[in-house]
């Protein structure tokens, strides 16, 4: 189901996230819903920073709730990106505390969408491609 | 985005009256953190008590605004509620940004 289209500007993120929370608040838990949430965002994020510009048109966000997942995906224009989120998780955002003029300051984005969700990948729709993001209920 | 500033004695407790921190307030909560610590503030508290989300590019301009304070200040983080304080657990933010249940215990950390 298309859920919304989002011009590529920071700014329009904020009300997509929030209407795909007041969707989610009663399909999973708070927990759930914000892991949803932040990977829905840092991938449009990536989109608008990395993806195609704004003449590609706006990014179209889809959601597919069913009785076992919640399933989110993005369809920027942009082909897939092979080993993308290759590497991504927990010890890429490990750091040394101790060392904190060396803290990393970006570059946490894929690790948090593939840490939030239980499924990351893309499939072909149609003649293009989607990111799809799922979170099992 | 919306700010507001307090100071107790050294302590300077900076509220925070946005429900989100994304990218497209990441600069300015950057520049906001800069600039006191410009004016020589070393002890800052982030009331994040109406923040109901943060992402990574919120969390960059806290990480920026650590390394400029150097080794002798600290920002503390008070008042999370649950996205935001699993953003930190997750990206293990909390190591070095200390994280208080409350503004009143920030201000206690910070001054002893």
């Amino acid at each position: 189901m298309r859920f919304r289209a989002v011009e590529r500007n920071l700014d329009a993120i904020g009300p997509v996230a929030d209407a795909l929370r007041a969707t989610l608040k009663d399909v999973l838990d708070e927990e759930g819903v914000a892991c949803v949430e932040l990977a829905l965002v840092e991938a449009l994020t990536n989109s608008i920073h990395f993806g195609p510009d704004p003449s590609a048109g706006p990014i179209l966000v889809f959601l597919d709730v069913t009785d076992t997942e919640v399933a989110v995906e993005i369809d920027d224009g942009a082909p897939p990106v092979p080993g993308l989120f290759d590497g991504a998780g927990a010890e890429k955002l490990d750091f040394d505390p101790a060392d904190r003029q060396n803290i990393p300051e970006n570059g946490r984005g894929l690790s948090l969408i593939v840490l939030s969700m239980d499924e990351v990948g893309f499939r072909a729709a149609g003649d293009r491609s989607r990111l799809r993001m799922v979170r099992r209920r | 985005m919306l700010l507001s500033d307090e100071l107790r004695g050294n302590l300077m407790i900076l509220k925070v009256w946005e429900s989100r921190l994304d990218a497209s307030k990441a600069p300015t909560l950057r520049r906001a953190l800069f600039e006191r610590i410009e004016r020589g503030h070393q002890s800052i508290v982030l009331d994040l008590a109406d923040v109901d989300f943060m992402d990574s590019a919120a969390l960059s301009a806290l990480i920026a605004a650590v390394k400029k304070l150097g080794p002798v200040g600290t920002i503390s983080v008070a008042s999370m509620r649950l996205p935001v304080a699993r953003l930190f657990s997750v990206t293990k933010m909390d190591r070095v940004i200390p994280v208080k249940t409350t503004v009143r215990e920030a201000i206690r950390g910070l001054a002893a």
